[in-house]
């Protein structure tokens, strides 16, 4: 501490000049006294004279919370006050000291420090905190449950709505896996499929979970869970969950209400058939009357099959159908069928053979699901081959399969309808010109009946010239445990 | 003699047409409505066969079939259940409680029906002939 109490304000000048920030001496009526290099090249300009705060924008204005307001000599230590506003576009923390000047009269030192680029930090900052706050609150207060967990599986975070849904506060499941909500209802193929998807980096969505409550109830989830990577690495898993039990529920009511009301027609239409059938049997009636009878009667069956159809598609739909295994032999099971087919075909004039066939062949497997497979081909053979057309059928072994093909000479289902033709509620273009009122259902139940007995099936098909139908099934169906068989 | 049937069928058209049938072939029938009127029926009558539709008002065919099952008067009558088509289940459960067979109502015609309703009775009937005394 020098003792000479005297400033030797030149020397002090040349060390202030060589500072790189700005500095100025201000007297109690804010007279700026001296301002060193940095000053003035903060200020662009001649400032000895002037009020320190002309350096702000509005320059009739002092600073707000200026430390020289209340009076020069109640400045104690260093007073830091926050300024921006100057007319260069920066802000800056300017410290005040008061120093007494050889003369004896109070001086305030101001020292200028550039917090620009800090207040632009800051201020990113609050808008990446609002931000964040607003993604955060978006989340909380979603009503879907979000559950996020680490690379382990372990919960790191569950939202409110969660909470809600299985009954778990976040403080109960913390550090928890997941597999706490598992039922043991859930298919495991629905895990299987989710791990399988996850590893690689892929989402996976489900409609199949049944979870468990902490309060031991049961109800249906739907989960979309996404891993979230970085540099290749799975680090969490986010999973949103919504319940889906009445969505089910109203879904089973749709098949139910369906089921029932096909179920409740079938009754007054065999009456119909068999009142019919009497008639035909016991009454004399002229030839005109047979034939009115008999069409009455093929009314009948027409609409016995629709609903036939409808309630399949309705067990389909539901997911319940059973498959059963009984032994059948395949060759009389066929000529049977065909042999149905013979009055329609007789009608067309078409040639319906089957000829390519081994003596005998046992299969087992389930017969109402095969039956609805054959029928829906080859009632689309008779119906859609013109007359005089044929109509071919044949059954060879293929290792544990057996493959039955069906040839005919029909409309063929044109090429940029092929990908869609099994699809529910379609029909080729071309099949509707000839019969107006099918129900695009046959190809779909005979598709869904292939898949469920664990065959294949596809199609080669050229308009106007005929298509081939492959239906491959093992020779040995597997037991499908479902609530309702094929109609 | 002729063989005695007893039907019970509750929808009116399906119960008649079969009544007409079955008397034609030969057979003397009684038809019911209900479960309730048919399983007293069965008991007091206790006829050749009993052709059981399962859906009847006031007691289920199922609970029929359980009770005659139950009662040694009744136990060894031949049983045919009446189905529609697709209730593999009621077929499954009706034969597991004890029914001799079942007959599909939706896939055959009534003649079919009666045929088949012969031959049952007349395979029980030789059954019965050649078992030893």
């Amino acid at each position: 501490m020098p003792k000479n109490k005297k400033i030797d304000l030149k020397l002090s000048t040349t060390i202030l000049d060589l500072l790189p920030v700005a500095v100025d001496i201000v007297d109690k009526d804010r007279n700026i006294q001296y301002a060193n290099k940095s000053y003035k090249k903060m200020v662009n300009n001649n400032c000895v004279n002037k009020k320190c705060f002309q350096i702000l924008k509005d320059s009739k204005q002092i600073c707000t919370n200026c430390p020289i307001s209340k009076g020069i000599e109640n400045i104690k230590g260093i007073k830091t006050i926050e300024v921006d506003g100057v007319n260069n576009g920066k802000a800056y923390l300017i410290s005040h000291s008061v120093f007494k000047d050889a003369a004896g009269e109070l001086l305030v030192l101001e020292v200028f420090q550039d917090v620009t680029m800090l207040k632009k930090i800051e201020h990113n900052l609050t808008e990446q905190l609002k931000e964040t706050s607003l993604l955060q609150q978006a989340v909380e207060a979603s009503t879907d449950g979000i559950i996020i967990a680490d690379s382990d599986g372990n919960i790191v975070y569950v939202n409110p709505s969660w909470s809600k849904m299985t009954g778990y506060t976040l403080k109960e499941v913390l550090g928890k896996n997941p597999n706490i909500l598992q039922s043991g209802k859930t298919p495991k193929k629905v895990y299987d499929d989710m791990w399988k998807a996850l590893i690689v980096g892929k989402s996976f969505l489900t409609k199949d979970i049944i979870n468990k409550r902490k309060d031991g109830t049961e109800y249906a989830e739907y989960l979309a869970i996404s891993p979230i990577l970085e540099s290749g690495k799975i680090i969490f898993y986010v999973g949103i969950g919504r319940d889906i039990t009445k969505e089910k529920d109203i879904d089973k009511a749709k098949s139910d209400f369906i089921s029932i009301v096909s179920h409740q027609l079938r009754t007054p239409l065999t009456s119909i058939r068999w009142v019919v059938e009497s008639f035909l049997k016991h009454e004399k009636l002229t030839k005109r009357g047979r034939d009115y009878l008999k069409d009455i009667h093929i009314s009948a069956r027409r609409l016995t099959d629709l609903i036939d159809v409808f309630l399949n598609v309705s067990r389909i739909e539901e997911g319940a159908i059973t498959i059963s295994a009984k032994p059948v032999e395949l060759v009389s099971f066929i000529k049977e069928y065909l042999k149905e087919c013979e009055p329609l075909c007789g009608k067309k004039h078409l040639l319906l053979t089957f000829d390519k066939h081994p003596k005998s062949f046992n299969v087992t497997t389930d017969v109402n699901a095969l039956r609805n497979i054959i029928h829906s081909i080859l009632s689309n053979a008779i119906e859609y081959t013109p007359n005089k057309g044929k109509i071919n059928v044949s059954l060879e072994k293929k290792s544990n399969m057996f493959l039955l093909t069906v040839v005919d000479t029909g409309i063929g289902i044109p090429k940029n309808e092929q990908e869609t033709i099994f699809d529910k509620f379609t029909r080729g273009k071309n099949a509707t010109l000839i019969k107006t009122d099918g129900t695009g259902l046959g190809l779909y139940i005979a598709k869904m009946a292939v898949n469920l007995l664990g065959g294949k099936i596809r199609f080669e098909s050229k308009e106007n010239k005929g298509t081939i139908f492959y239906i491959e099934l093992p020779i040995k169906s597997e037991v499908k445990k479902g609530a309702k068989s094929f109609v | 003699m002729n063989k005695k049937i007893i039907l019970i069928e509750d929808d009116e058209i399906l119960s008649k047409v079969l009544y007409e049938e079955l008397t034609e072939a030969g057979f003397n029938v009684t038809r019911l409505f209900d479960g309730e009127a048919g399983l007293d029926a069965v008991k007091s009558q206790k006829p050749d066969l009993v052709l059981l539709d399962l859906m009847l008002p006031k007691m289920h065919g199922f609970d029929v079939l359980t009770e005659i099952k139950k009662s040694p008067e009744t136990s060894s009558i031949p049983l045919i259940i009446l189905t529609m088509l697709g209730s593999d289940e009621d077929i499954k459960k009706g034969l597991r409680l004890g029914a001799d067979d079942y007959i599909v109502k939706t896939q055959h015609t009534v003649s079919e029906i009666i045929e088949k309703i012969k031959n049952f009775l007349e395979e029980r009937n030789t059954t019965k002939k050649s078992q030893p005394k």
